[in-house]
């Protein structure tokens, strides 16, 4: 009886610890959808630091004024004359590439005015990440707005 | 006694390590850039591979070769342009409604965050006809490769139109 009921108990324990395996993609889809959601808070708040820390010394990134790299981007996003009072992010996507490389897509929408203009809203959004030590990366970011195109 | 209890908690102990074993990483790499771990020979060889298999996309695009098209795109596929995000069916489906009179594509860069991960940025010029209007201008393209079971798949395609305009 005693070893039904061990059995049964590791068998439980087990389980557990697989599903804790499933949770952990979900978390980690959320890590990156969180990593996401504090650029656009970075952005509000012209925060540059942020767009240096938390991207690839060879990212690339792209908006309808051409390709730019790290600091280029970091210096655009934070241009003092733009105005950021809302935002808002949806039909947000992740593929996971591999167990450090993630792939997001997404929709968003702003209240933004830049050198006294509006800011194209919607637009769509694709970022690639990567997992360097306990950091999450952006490697790759594209924005897409429908009034350009 | 004893030993069954050895024996149940060696199950046991074997159960809880295959479970938490990671699912295996697509690469061994988790370089940048394939510089870092092969030779530059190799690098230039992954960069031509991706390079050529998006040209092909674009010369199928242009064909309107549907099937071998939508082949090429890998499970999961997201197509961001200005109507949205499409999936791999849709975005296939749209070929035939484009017509690409004439393309030329330039300054390619490309990174690979892991080794079998491909990000290209490149630029092209287009005119192309679509619902009866003609339209020719600039854009800035990105697509993401993956390799999927030996093969090169798109897994992303991105373009945005370009403007003379600052952003943000």
């Amino acid at each position: 009886m005693k070893r039904i009921i061990t059995l049964v108990a590791l068998a439980i324990a087990a389980c557990t610890f697989a599903f804790g395996q499933v949770k952990r993609n979900t978390s980690v889809e959320a890590e990156v959808i969180a990593h996401e959601k504090r650029a656009f808070a970075a952005w509000k708040n012209k925060d540059k630091k942020f767009f240096l820390d938390t991207a690839t010394d060879w990212s690339q990134n792209i908006d309808l004024t051409g390709v730019r790299n790290r600091e280029q981007w970091a210096q655009a996003v934070t241009d003092p004359n733009c105005t950021v009072k809302n935002y808002a992010l949806d039909n947000i996507k992740v593929i996971m590439l591999s167990p450090d490389t993630a792939l997001m897509t997404y929709r968003y929408t702003n209240d933004a005015v830049c050198n006294g203009k509006p800011e194209p809203s919607p637009a769509w959004a694709s970022t690639v990440l990567v997992k360097r030590g306990r950091k999450w990366l952006v490697a790759f970011h594209q924005e897409t707005n429908a009034q350009a195109n | 006694m004893k030993r069954t209890y050895v024996a149940i908690l060696l199950l046991a102990a074997f159960t809880l390590c295959a479970c938490s074993t990671p699912p295996a990483p697509s690469s061994a790499s988790t370089a940048a850039t394939p510089a870092a771990t092969v030779s530059a020979a190799t690098t230039a060889e992954l960069e031509k591979t991706v390079i050529d298999h998006e040209k092909k996309m674009w010369e199928l695009a242009k064909g309107k070769q549907v099937q071998e098209y939508r082949n090429a795109l890998a499970p999961g596929y997201r197509g961001v342009g200005v109507d949205g995000i499409k999936d791999a069916d849709k975005d296939a489906q749209n070929l035939p409604t484009y017509d690409i009179k004439e393309y030329a594509l330039s300054d390619f860069n490309t990174t690979f965050p892991n080794q079998d991960t491909a990000v290209i940025t490149y630029m092209g010029t287009m005119t192309a006809t679509t619902k009866g209007v003609t339209s020719s201008g600039k854009l800035y393209a990105s697509s993401v490769w993956a390799k999927q079971n030996g093969d090169w798949k798109c897994v992303l395609y991105s373009a945005t139109k370009a403007e003379p305009q600052s952003k943000k």
